[in-house]
């Protein structure tokens, strides 16, 4: 695994350092109406959210404040870990990790709110065990909320919903008690356990973290 | 870490490679999408996403933009990113929010022409009895005289995330009177966080030309030298020839120091001390007559008179303009008579277009972008928006914006 982790750190940097070498560009459409001849060749760059655009971004999604006291903490340990400016060279190594941290927190907090949680995990019941939570129609409708809620709809450059349906399934499968290397209790915690373990993952991928 | 956690880990680091950002221009949704993070510093709920997309389609793309502008978030992040890097010297964008910060997302908020930040009496604390917030106030020290106005309101208002884009949350009151700084007031130049950042120790020179200059005009004193300019007003404290060297004096030090020390007279009764603001009028403090004897024929600094020789040469191209109630732009008294000039040239204008066209195309402006720059600062100089006012600032965001389409 940390193999792994090594490898994927490494295509983060490398895309990364593409991005920053190479401006990413958008042409305007000709289309519009406020078009001048003078805005037809305007470019625009890409970048990263800083921490705090980070921390408020989370907490729209999740609906769960930043003010939140576990959430304030978490913050302020990682905030230096966390990108300092919208440029993708403050993006460091250590930065995915402090975002996954963050990202982390505010789906326990959603996982303990059982007014919020429920719009993200249509069907579950946490009071069950997650043998019996997890049937196949909920892990895909939960899934599918936490791509639409995080993600967006309709929107063309985020990641195939299909595929990264497939791979969340593979995850949330790898939680479920009984499973290789799987430390989730077989109780009603470890339902809540799974819950946010995919919202973390889902919540600190790129899509919300781009700028 | 354990097991599960770098399961996942592993899988938000796949999603974020394998999704690395669009170069190419997407259909209205995503411009939408876009459009909103760059402006609003967050993602758009469904209902904004919508609307947007839906103006955009229609070529509406202003409109669009302002559906991001009406967003709190705006003000909260968007604005505190704009103006944060103006108000310490490291230009960080991540410092907390304090007075300087606040007076900005206030004005921007209510409306008020952006070329009043340098002179307004407008002061922005949190509404009384915000919970969990600490309360605006001077503080009496263990001698009972000097008075503290440590940045503890504006930490708690970050901490409890108030929404400073409710102005039933945050408020304005008067700068100068004796229960806020109450001092001769003269917009983010006589706040807190200003004087913490400009003021503290050193001679006063910091708030001119880091402060303001750079802040403001885009104009460090690395593009303002200029050895041409005689050294009538360069303070005792200079060396005429340091190291021995006159020629050093003459084409280094001399460039900055003839320009700035005349102009730097206006903060003459300005200090920061005992963590407060503080101002003494008729009094020209100790750190402006500092190392006197290092050049006893130069200048001596008598009073908060304030002289302008950036007029001809190079800064000619800064663009003086008298500003609105003075007679000229040579000369003034004070440090809000400096403000109210320096924010009249066009330089302020220009910089202040610059400062936002980076902030949402993430990009400095290139020379081939000088044209749109142009016509940007033009349509800043002229009533804009709704409101019509000079000097909007979020008629800026929504001009610059187009860039990302």
């Amino acid at each position: 695994m940390r193999t792994v982790i090594r490898i994927s750190l490494l295509s983060i940097l490398v895309a990364n350092t593409y991005g920053c070498s190479e401006r990413k560009i958008f042409q305007q459409s000709s289309s519009g109406s406020e078009s001048s001849s003078l805005e037809a060749n305007l470019e625009s760059s890409q970048g990263m959210k800083t921490s705090e655009q980070l921390l408020i971004s989370f907490a729209a999604l999740t609906g769960i404040p930043a003010s939140n006291n576990a959430v304030n903490t978490t913050y302020v340990s990682v905030k230096s870990q966390l990108p300092y400016e919208n440029a993708m060279s403050s993006f460091q190594a250590s930065s995915q990790m402090a975002v996954f941290k963050l990202a982390s927190e505010f789906c326990l907090e959603l996982a303990k709110d059982a007014m919020k949680r429920g719009a993200f995990a249509p069907g579950l019941n946490f009071a069950l065990a997650p043998a019996a939570a997890y049937t196949p129609a909920v892990r895909s409708a939960m899934i599918n909320a936490f791509m639409s809620k995080f993600w967006g709809e309709g929107l063309s450059n985020s990641p195939d919903r299909s595929e990264a349906l497939s791979t969340y399934q593979d995850l949330l499968s790898s939680l479920m008690p009984g499973a290789p290397e799987s430390t989730t209790p077989a109780s009603a915690t470890g339902t809540a356990s799974i819950f946010s373990g995919v919202c973390a993952g889902v919540l600190a991928s790129s899509t919300p973290s781009f700028q | 870490m354990n097991k599960k956690s770098r399961g996942i880990l592993f899988l938000s680091f796949l999603f974020f490679a394998f999704q690395a950002p669009s170069s190419q221009a997407g259909p209205s949704r995503d411009k939408a999408n876009t459009l909103f993070n760059r402006i609003a510093g967050i993602p758009p709920s469904a209902a904004q996403l919508d609307q947007m997309e839906g103006l955009i389609s229609e070529g509406k793309w202003r409109d669009a933009a302002y559906v991001a502008i009406a967003a709190p978030s705006f003000y909260n992040l968007t604005l505190k990113i704009f103006a944060a890097p103006k108000a310490n010297v490291a230009k960080a964008i991540d410092i907390t929010l304090n007075d300087y910060i606040a007076l900005v997302i206030g004005m921007v908020r209510d409306n008020v022409p952006f070329n009043e930040v340098l002179t307004t009496d407008r002061y922005y604390i949190g509404a009384p009895g915000l919970t969990g917030v600490t309360a605006w106030a001077r503080r009496v020290d263990d001698n009972g005289n000097s008075r503290y106005d440590r940045n503890d309101h504006y930490v708690s208002l970050e901490r409890n995330r108030i929404d400073l884009s409710n102005p039933a949350n945050f408020i304005s009151v008067s700068q100068s009177a004796p229960e806020y700084i109450g001092v001769p007031s003269a917009g983010v130049i006589t706040t807190r966080g200003f004087a913490e950042a400009y003021y503290s120790a050193g001679t006063n020179r910091r708030p001119f030309a880091v402060g303001l200059m750079d802040a403001f005009l885009c104009t460090p004193p690395e593009m303002y030298k200029d050895t041409i300019v005689p050294d009538t007003y360069v303070r005792r404290d200079v060396d005429r020839a340091p190291g021995g060297e006159s020629a050093e004096y003459l084409n280094k030090c001399k460039g900055c120091h003839a320009l700035q020390d005349p102009m730097t007279k206006a903060f003459a009764y300005l200090d920061f001390n005992n963590d407060a603001l503080s101002f003494s009028a008729g009094q020209v403090r100790d750190k402006m007559k500092r190392n006197q004897n290092v050049f006893p024929s130069g200048s001596e600094v008598l009073d908060d008179q304030w002289v302008n020789l950036f007029t001809t040469g190079k800064n000619a191209a800064i663009g003086w303009r008298v500003p609105e109630g003075y007679s000229t732009f040579l000369n003034g008294t004070g440090h809000k008579s400096l403000g109210a000039t320096l924010a009249a040239t066009k330089a302020f204008s220009r910089c202040t277009v610059k400062k936002i066209f980076q902030q949402v195309c993430l990009r400095a402006p290139s020379s081939e972008d000088q044209a749109f720059i142009d016509q940007v600062v033009e349509a800043f100089e002229a009533p804009q928006g709704s409101p019509a006012i000079k000097y909007n600032l979020k008629h800026v965001y929504a001009e610059v914006s187009k860039c990302v389409q």
